[in-house]
Order: C-alpha cells, then sequence, then structure tokens
C-alpha cells in the first residue's frame, strides 16, 4: 500500500520571494487585506510502506541522509504537516507545475530508499488574510488577486499556462 | 536626420543594458539607460527595449514581479501608441507576464515562459549559440527587413524560456511567430536538441498583432556586430567571421536588420 507524505521546508532568514511578492499584491495589486506571506517548498512523496508512521519514518531517513533536499544550515524542514501559524485567518495556495517540476529532485537522494516511488516539487504559498469576509468569499478574493496571473492587475503566485494550483483554507 | 530615442530598461538584477545600449547606438539610436523607477523619463520615447537578466532575482517567476510594476503599466500605453517595444530574454519574461504578447486579446496573459525542458524532463540553463529561421517577415517592425526563411546565428542564455501559449493564441501562432529555432540550414524542428528547451511549435520569438511588440528569447545586441560571432558557427556567417579573422575589418552581425527595422518604426513615432 501507497501513501502519500508532504514534506515542507522553509528559509530560517527572511524570504526575499515573499517580500517582493507581498508588496506586489498590497500596493499594485491592491489586496491590502493581505498582512502576511510564507512561501515553503513541498516536496510530495509516494511511499510503499504499509502504515502511515513507518512511511514517515521513511521519508524522514532519506531527507535526512541526503544532502540535496533539505539545508539543515539555513532550512526549517515539516514533515506531513505545516508549520505552525499565529492566529486564524490563514489560507494557502499550492502550485505544481504542470509538466515539470518547479525544481528537478534528484534521484540521487532515492537511491538507497527502494520504498519511495515517486517524488514531485511544488510550493506551498502561506497567506494571512486580515477580513470579516466568510471563508469563501476569502478564497475567491485570493482566486483572483494572488491566484492566476491574468493581466498586470490581477494575480501573481501562478501562471495556469504551466502550473496547476489549489486555494485551501488552513486557520 | 535626426536619431530616434530609445529607453533600454534597467530593473532591479538587469544585466545587459549596457551591450544592449551599445548595439542600438550602433545602429542609430539615441539611446540611453533609464531605471525603472523613473517613469517620466519614457515619456519621449521612441522605442524601448527591456533588457536581459534577472529583474528582481527571477523572485516567485521570472518577469513576474517586475510586470507589477507602475511603469509597465507606461510601457502598455506606449506600446498601445504604435511605439516600438522589444522584450529580450527577461525583458520577453516580463512582457509575456504582464500581458503584451501576444495580444490576440488585449492585455490578457496569453503567454507563459516556463522553465526549459526536454522530453517533459528539466534541463536547467543554457548557454548556446543557436539558428533561427524567419517567420512572418512583413507582420512585425522588428523583421521587416528579413527574409522569409532567412536562417540567422545568435546566443541564447535561459533557465526558463519555454514558449507556452493559451488557447486563443495557439491558433494564431502560425501568423505571430517572427523567429523559430532551426539548423543552419533553415530546417525547423520542434524537438531537442534545436529546439533546446521544448518551447511550443519551436518559438523563439513572437510578436503581438499590431506587430510593435516582440519579446524574443535570444539575445540579438550578442549577434549585432560581426566579431560577436564565434568561429564554430556554420554557414554564411561562418565564412564573414573567417574573412574578418583574415585581416578584414568588422561589420554588422546578424541582428543588424531587426536593430534597423526598429529604428525605423521608432522613426515614425517622432
Amino acid at each position: 500500500m501507497s501513501h502519500v507524505i508532504n514534506v515542507f521546508i522553509s528559509l530560517q532568514q527572511t524570504d526575499l520571494h515573499c517580500v517582493s511578492a507581498l508588496e506586489a499584491l498590497r500596493y499594485s495589486i491592491g489586496f491590502t487585506e493581505l498582512t502576511q506571506l510564507r512561501r515553503l517548498r513541498k516536496i510530495s512523496f509516494m511511499v510503499d510502506v504499509d502504515n502511515k508512521p513507518g512511511a514517515i519514518d521513511c521519508v524522514k531517513r532519506c531527507v535526512n541522509e541526503s544532502f540535496d533536499l533539505v539545508n539543515p544550515n539555513k532550512e526549517t524542514v515539516y514533515f506531513d504537516e505545516l508549520p505552525e501559524l499565529p492566529g486564524t485567518g490563514w489560507y494557502g495556495i499550492q502550485v505544481t507545475a504542470n509538466e515539470a517540476p518547479l525544481r528537478s529532485v534528484s534521484s540521487l537522494s532515492f537511491a538507497s530508499h527502494p520504498k519511495i516511488i515517486s517524488a514531485e516539487q511544488g510550493l506551498q504559498w502561506l497567506l494571512k488574510i486580515d477580513s470579516s469576509d466568510s471563508s469563501e468569499q476569502v478564497m475567491t478574493k485570493i482566486d483572483t488577486f494572488c491566484g492566476p496571473t491574468t493581466s498586470v492587475n490581477r494575480g501573481l503566485l501562478v501562471n495556469s499556462l504551466f502550473e496547476t494550483y489549489l486555494i485551501q483554507s488552513i486557520s | 536626420m535626426k536619431k530616434p530615442k530609445l529607453i533600454v530598461l534597467q530593473f532591479p538584477g538587469s544585466n545587459c543594458e549596457y551591450e544592449t545600449h551599445r548595439a542600438a547606438s550602433y545602429y542609430g539610436f539615441e539611446s540611453r539607460i533609464v531605471r525603472w523607477n523613473s517613469l517620466d523619463e519614457i515619456d519621449d520615447a521612441n522605442a524601448i527595449i527591456l533588457p536581459g537578466g534577472f529583474s528582481y532575482q527571477d523572485r516567485v517567476r521570472s518577469g513576474a514581479i517586475s510586470s507589477k510594476l507602475p511603469i509597465l503599466k507606461k510601457i502598455i500605453m506606449k506600446a498601445s501608441s504604435g511605439v516600438p517595444v522589444l522584450g529580450i530574454c527577461n525583458g520577453c519574461q516580463i512582457l509575456a507576464e504582464a500581458g503584451l504578447i501576444a495580444g490576440v486579446n488585449k492585455g490578457q496573459v496569453e503567454i507563459g515562459m516556463a522553465p526549459n525542458t526536454r522530453d517533459g524532463r528539466p534541463v536547467g540553463f543554457i548557454c548556446d549559440w543557436k539558428y533561427l529561421v524567419v517567420k512572418n517577415p512583413k507582420r512585425s517592425v522588428f523583421t521587416q527587413y528579413y527574409d522569409e526563411n532567412e536562417v540567422l546565428p545568435i546566443p541564447v542564455n535561459h533557465g526558463e524560456g519555454r514558449f507556452v501559449v493559451s488557447k486563443s493564441v495557439s491558433n494564431e501562432l502560425i501568423n505571430l511567430a517572427s523567429f523559430r529555432y532551426s539548423d543552419h540550414q533553415g530546417v525547423e524542428s520542434t524537438s531537442f536538441p534545436i529546439n533546446h528547451n521544448g518551447a511550443s511549435y519551436g518559438l523563439a520569438a513572437i510578436s503581438n498583432v499590431d506587430g510593435n511588440v516582440m519579446g524574443m528569447m535570444p539575445h540579438p545586441e550578442r549577434a549585432a556586430r560581426l566579431r560577436q560571432i564565434p568561429v564554430s558557427i556554420s554557414g554564411e556567417w561562418r565564412e564573414k567571421k573567417r574573412q574578418l579573422l583574415s585581416g578584414g575589418s568588422d561589420g554588422v552581425g546578424p541582428s543588424e536588420k531587426l536593430f534597423v527595422g526598429m529604428r525605423d518604426a521608432a522613426r515614425e513615432t517622432q
């Protein structure tokens, strides 16, 4: 039986992608309800192990033994869970490239881990929205203002011509 | 005759603005480099080039952050008034993210510049000399002096240069393509290694519907003079380069007609 284990990797320092994206979304696009933006690399491992804890252990061993998946000097890794987020109003956008992964995940890392069937890399954006609107309304706004780029005034975090995305309500 | 004014826009992270400025000056422009936040300085421009580089460190996606800058709204206005706008490499990525190419549905993003791939797998950054074949030369001011199917060698230097087009553009692609990747004899291909980045239709450059905006991934400013061409190149340019090495004088490069076409179009906006 196979399980999908998501690994989220965040920078320990200031992420300049987020600084620029937050400013563009707030000041160029005008989505001022967005107050914080975080970005994590996401690697989805498909593991051929009977139970989920065993699958997580397998992925942990793989990540910890490899040198090219995570840089522990500057990155923090979360296995099958997102980092703890302060307060409420957090939403997410998962982005995956249609054809090739955003960055290739080296097959060398998996050579000694035959139970890992595949690994696909993408991005997980976390957005804190300060709004009294319902969750559905906020997700619609995120789709319009932050999601797929359609013009100079709309969208930034996804290019739907070659990426797929999923908007999530997190907390 | 008064030289047309050309603005080479310098974004934070641009790295080809000086060679672009030199190439444009050589071909008769009154060229100057203007920073991305000098909004008023492009008002009198007769032509605009967005040069190559890594604007904003390619944050989010290449060209994505730059395409949201206030100056892009000014460039869109200038382009709609007929001013020729050329995006080279990162400039092409910015034009695509801003919806300036291909302009089938005005203002809409119709072209994506995706990471290079080979058979669906990533191939990373590619730096090489390639051959382009000219398509629809009369539809764009940049290619107006080329002949249909003329071949020119030109360098490429990018990691995200794969043209991906929306449905609205794919129907028009045969008409809007300005340059496609080919071999030195002009034989086109959509597969590796001729089409090194997996671009749709083997696209290297595409113009807008009006013919005054073009986004191209190869670098014409690095093929503006004969001395810039390597001896390893094939075709007629090899002979010209050999003559140069045998004591001949330096002359124009393969992208001469592109700059001259742009200059003559810019004169009409003076």
